[in-house]
């Protein structure tokens, strides 16, 4: 599975993401798991501007604004997505289906719940357009962090903080950052730990 | 302002780097071009910078503007593959009549003008009386702002010439740009010394003059063109590059006071903080949404351009999903 941010040729999915900082590199490290049948574009920004008004003043998200992003590429030809969005922010799947629906203007045709308020997979159309959308919810109470922590709590047995700083901290003490970790970790481990995105890959893979 | 744009469409056959135009490029009252390196931003505005006439001079320019532009190109034919005839076709619109201008530009001689498709040699006086404006203005009406030094140097003359130096100190451009640049930089200047070419800062106990060439590269460029912007008033503000040099608090501040003006922008850019600038100048600055597009260029294997326009919105929906929207245009020409 390629996760590549700039692409020369049409990606099998487009991967939206709030705030977050670590995705891209989780999801290229998983991805390279997989086999390069299947092409993941995350044209990334440098900085996520989120996270820079954030700092600047708090600012209350809403989970579901990410799918916006899903009104413009599909008025603009592409119909499948992966959206990656952080545990803090989600309440109920009903609530995104709501908004996909009201907001988003996409008509459902099914849901198919990959793992409870974890992963979903949607099938729909936008307009005369079909569209397919997985989504994954990092994190068991706020953020990918708490699945980085999970993971190093796997490989290394040594339970840290789901925080930023500390994690790099640890990773840096062992010789590895996240890229490292994932890639020197075995499958069963990725997938205990970073449960919603593996389910959706795993599903990518085979389908 | 009038409703009509001063450009609305422009169409490129054989400049520069264009072969032509997959469909002719649509502006709004401001238009931000994005794209890689050698996709055409540079390109178009040089195009548009020979609005009305490629052969009038601009005030500051001994020179007309297509010597200017072909002058930044070391002189070389500014005709694709360097030979045979350019030809460029805008939409121009002033005082609520729309004109077919088309320019020809053939090396060897100074470009043809047309007007509604009748070939137009009448000096720039008739060009006025058609545009219905007056001969300053139709000097005056574009404004380009290529990314070179050389420039910067040429723009300071005109500041500094008796005349025009008297008409920015009347309209009071010498205090409204030291507040406006004041707003970025943790200094307080409260006049711009156009005879002198400094800037009067205040200090609690004191007050300095500071030579504008001693300021920062990008508060010393923001200077110069903000004082000439606010005093030949265009029609139309063309800016290659613009963040060059400029600290994202200068993007906001610049972003801010072009948009509230008058005038119609069309700018190039290479910067994530321009487009995040744009997308906060949303909350609570008066701007209406909708006169702001981003046009994602990109040139294809033969030289073909084509552009995906995003609007306001569709730009504040892909950068809230932490896309960059610098990045995207190729795979939306891939679909």
């Amino acid at each position: 599975m390629h996760v590549i941010r700039e692409a020369d040729q049409k990606p099998d999915f487009i991967v939206l993401t709030g705030d977050g900082k670590r995705e891209f590199d989780v999801l290229r490290a998983l991805g390279e798991k997989y086999d390069g049948r299947r092409t993941l574009w995350f044209p990334k920004a440098p900085l996520s501007y989120l996270k820079l008004k954030m700092k600047e003043k708090p600012v209350r998200l809403s989970g579901q604004s990410v799918y916006n992003a899903i009104r413009t590429y599909a008025g603009k030809g592409y119909c499948k997505f992966l959206v990656l969005y952080d545990k803090e922010y989600y309440e109920d799947f009903n609530k995104d289906k709501m908004y996909l629906e009201n907001e988003v203007r996409i008509q459902i045709i099914e849901i198919i719940t990959l793992i409870e308020d974890k992963a979903f997979q949607l099938r729909g159309k936008f307009g005369s357009r079909d569209i397919e959308i997985f989504i994954s919810i990092q994190g068991d109470k706020k953020d990918i962090n708490e699945e980085i922590s999970r993971l190093i709590r796997l490989k290394y047995n040594e339970g840290i903080e789901p925080d930023d700083k500390i994690i790099k901290m640890f990773l840096r003490e062992k010789g590895e950052d996240v890229k490292k970790l994932i890639k020197n970790s075995n499958k069963r481990h990725l997938q205990e730990a970073f449960k919603g995105i593996c389910k959706i890959l795993d599903v990518l893979h085979f389908s | 302002m009038n409703n009509c744009l001063f450009v609305s469409q422009l169409n490129i056959e054989e400049f520069r780097g264009i072969k032509r135009c997959k469909e002719p490029i649509k502006f709004s009252k401001f238009t931000v071009l994005v794209g890689r390196n050698c996709s055409g931003k540079s390109t178009i505005l040089e195009a548009l910078s020979f609005l009305p006439d490629p052969d009038i001079n601009d005030p500051f320019r001994k020179t007309s503007k297509y010597t200017f532009v072909k002058d930044l190109h070391s002189g070389k034919p500014l005709v694709y593959g360097y030979s045979g005839t350019a030809k460029l076709e805008y939409l121009s619109c002033s005082k609520d009549i729309t004109r077919n201008v088309r320019i020809n530009i053939r090396d060897e001689k100074s470009p043809d003008l047309f007007i509604d498709e009748k070939e137009f040699g009448e000096p720039v006086g008739k060009l006025a009386e058609l545009m219905k404006m007056n001969k300053e203005e139709i000097q005056n009406c574009v404004f380009f702002i290529p990314n070179s030094t050389d420039f910067m140097r040429k723009i300071e003359n005109l500041i500094i010439n008796e005349n025009f130096r008297d008409k920015i100190n009347k309209i009071g451009a010498n205090l409204s740009v030291a507040r406006a640049v004041s707003n970025c930089i943790h200094e307080k200047f409260t006049e711009v010394i156009v005879e002198t070419l400094s800037v009067r800062k205040e200090l609690p106990d004191k007050v300095f003059y500071i030579k504008l060439s001693d300021l920062g590269d990008g508060i010393e460029k923001a200077i110069k063109i903000m004082l000439i912007l606010e005093t030949l008033k265009p029609k139309l503000v063309i800016w290659d590059d613009f963040e060059s040099s400029a600290h994202p608090s200068l993007i906001e501040i610049l972003l801010n006071w072009l948009i509230k003006k008058d005038w119609q922008v069309v700018i190039s850019t290479h910067s994530i903080d321009v487009l995040y600038e744009l997308i906060d100048m949303k909350d609570g600055k008066n701007v209406n949404t909708e006169d702001v597009t981003v046009l994602l260029l990109e040139k294809m294997d033969d030289d073909v351009l084509v552009y995906e326009k995003l609007s306001f919105d569709e730009l504040e929906d892909l950068i809230i999903a932490n896309q960059d929207p610098r990045i995207v245009s190729k795979v939306l020409q891939l679909r």
